[in-house]
């Protein structure tokens, strides 16, 4: 029997912090509001942000508009916990993520072949995409001093669709990517978010790894399945794929049937007849 | 060493709190602006507070203490001198003007406090109201050509303010402006030619004694002629309306 899911009780804990915050500030601006809870705005506690307004911080010595000191300091949190174990904040954090893996599970109940309605070779294109945003947003950001993204990020809608802080193109944005979401995982993390974009390059050096123990494995292919992203974890003896949001769903904690087959660690696992060694 | 799921998890959270909780006892987490303009790095305005970097945030008593700039007068410059809201915050101006055919906002406080002042600022795409324009005229005999040039072509005349983002004082004082502005009622208007006022038959004499100088060709515009030779467009747009009523 697996383990009880420890990540949704992380995603709903950050989700719904996140959603009382925002609350807390459409109350504080109305006169009300709760002392207790936080009232920053959202984008104050957007790691993005940190990264966006990095060129003016340098250049200039000042914050773009609308970010603060706090958005640099949870990018600067979110770096570190992603040199230890890659993109936890996509798979474990970003209530954007959560909302979508909430709408998938309904799409998983509604069609047969969810997450793999998208061509294998229109898909691998469009997973480029999200690093045209990521130059596209740092470069706009940098060069007008203005938060850009805004008018464009589900994540704000989300959470400031009852105010007037939520464009009305992020809106239609947050609308289209929970539409997709019924039929593709994921869909704002695979193939536009450019925060995950970002992170995604620390699969290429983080300490801990997602590794698969081919002398035990079955090739039964369920970390295949399970992995929201479609990484082809049965493929490989570790996972560096860029897309990979180290949500652990592949592991033998999760859906891998063979205990210690699939595993986060910083070692490899031990040649047949030394399985022992790895014992830690 | 292998992590597992529940480690994760923990160490996620304590990471992130961790993180927070320090920064906070540092006195380095901050979530809002401190209301603090960067200052010019280098030349002669060398340590003075920048208006590019006036945030919406800021209220216009701020922005007031902030540039030495007399509350009235950004309250004049951006038709507030009625509604009395000293909570009133530069980004609050969309909303007022969002009927507006060229925003109003943050940015038009930003460019007003610049060349009020007379300190650098990149001029690109902000519109002012046309009192802004006046009172900036009329304060800052140092405009070079090219910011009269562009204050000409970033004039905006004076839009119905948007009642619903009112409170309901704010309201009755709006009410009370727009019965004041009727724009049907006058007959000039932003862009009105001197030949429209004289084929409503007022007179070139009566045109000319309002402006106190001669009228230039009666195809220009009122308030470019204004512009150019530094007259109050609004006074003299009253004035031409009452000979006329």
């Amino acid at each position: 029997m697996k383990k009880k899911n420890i990540r949704s009780m992380v995603q709903v804990f950050f989700f719904v912090l996140i959603g009382l915050i925002s609350i807390n500030k459409t109350l504080a601006e109305a006169g009300g509001g709760v002392t207790f809870l936080s009232d920053a705005s959202l984008h104050a506690l957007c790691p993005f942000g940190g990264v966006v307004t990095l060129y003016n911080l340098f250049t200039l010595g000042t914050f773009i508009k609308k970010i603060h000191m706090s958005a640099v300091i949870l990018m600067s949190i979110i770096f570190v916990l992603a040199i230890l174990f890659g993109p936890v904040f996509c798979g474990w954090v970003c209530p954007l993520g959560t909302m979508e893996e909430w709408v998938g599970k309904a799409g998983r109940k509604m069609f047969k072949n969810y997450n793999n309605f998208v061509p294998k070779k229109l898909d691998r294109i469009l997973r480029y995409l999200r690093y045209i945003v990521l130059v596209w947003v740092v470069y706009m950001t940098s060069v007008s001093g203005y938060l850009l993204f805004d008018k464009i990020d589900p994540y704000n809608a989300l959470f400031s669709f009852w105010s007037e802080e939520a464009a009305p193109s992020a809106i239609i944005v947050l609308v289209i990517t929970l539409t997709l979401s019924l039929f593709v995982e994921r869909p704002w993390c695979k193939y536009s978010c450019p925060y995950g974009a970002l992170l995604g390059i620390s699969n290429k050096f983080r300490i801990f790894k997602i590794k698969r123990n081919k002398n035990t494995c079955i090739s039964c292919k369920k970390c295949n399945r399970s992995c929201p992203m479609n990484i082809e974890v049965s493929d490989v003896e570790q996972v560096n794929n860029l897309q990979c949001i180290s949500c652990l769903e592949c592991t033998s904690e999760r859906s891998c049937p063979v205990e210690n087959t699939v595993n986060m660690q910083n070692n490899s696992f031990a040649p047949v007849g030394k399985e022992n060694e790895n014992e830690n | 060493m292998k992590i597992n799921l529940r480690n994760v998890g923990i160490i996620i959270i304590v990471v992130i709190f961790t993180g927070i909780s320090a920064t906070i006892a540092a006195g380095v987490w901050t979530t809002e602006s401190d209301k603090i303009p960067a200052t010019y790095n280098e030349g002669e305005f060398e340590g003075l507070y920048n208006p590019e970097d006036i945030r919406g945030s800021y209220a216009f008593k701020e922005v007031s203490d902030l540039f030495d700039i007399e509350l009235d007068v950004l309250y004049r410059a951006f038709g507030l001198e009625n509604l009395n809201n000293e909570e009133l915050k530069s980004k609050d101006l969309e909303g007022l003007y969002a009927e507006a055919e060229n925003e109003i906002g943050n940015g038009s406080v930003q460019v007003f406090v610049a060349l009020y002042k007379n300190l650098p600022i990149l001029l690109e795409d902000t519109y002012l109201l046309e009192q802004a324009v006046e009172i900036i005229m009329e304060n800052n005999k140092n405009l070079t050509d090219e910011q009269l040039l562009y204050l000409k072509e970033h004039t905006v005349i004076l839009p119905e303010i948007n009642g619903d983002t009112l409170n309901e004082e704010d309201k009755e004082q709006t009410e009370e402006i727009k019965d004041e502005t009727t724009e049907e009622d006058n007959l000039v208007k932003g862009a009105t030619t001197f030949k429209q006022v004289l084929d409503a038959g007022i007179t070139k004499e009566q045109i000319e004694e309002i402006l106190g100088m001669k009228m230039p060709s009666s195809n220009m515009a009122i308030k470019d002629f204004c512009l150019e030779e530094g007259l109050s467009f609004s006074d003299i747009k009253t004035k031409l309306n009452n000979v006329r009523k």
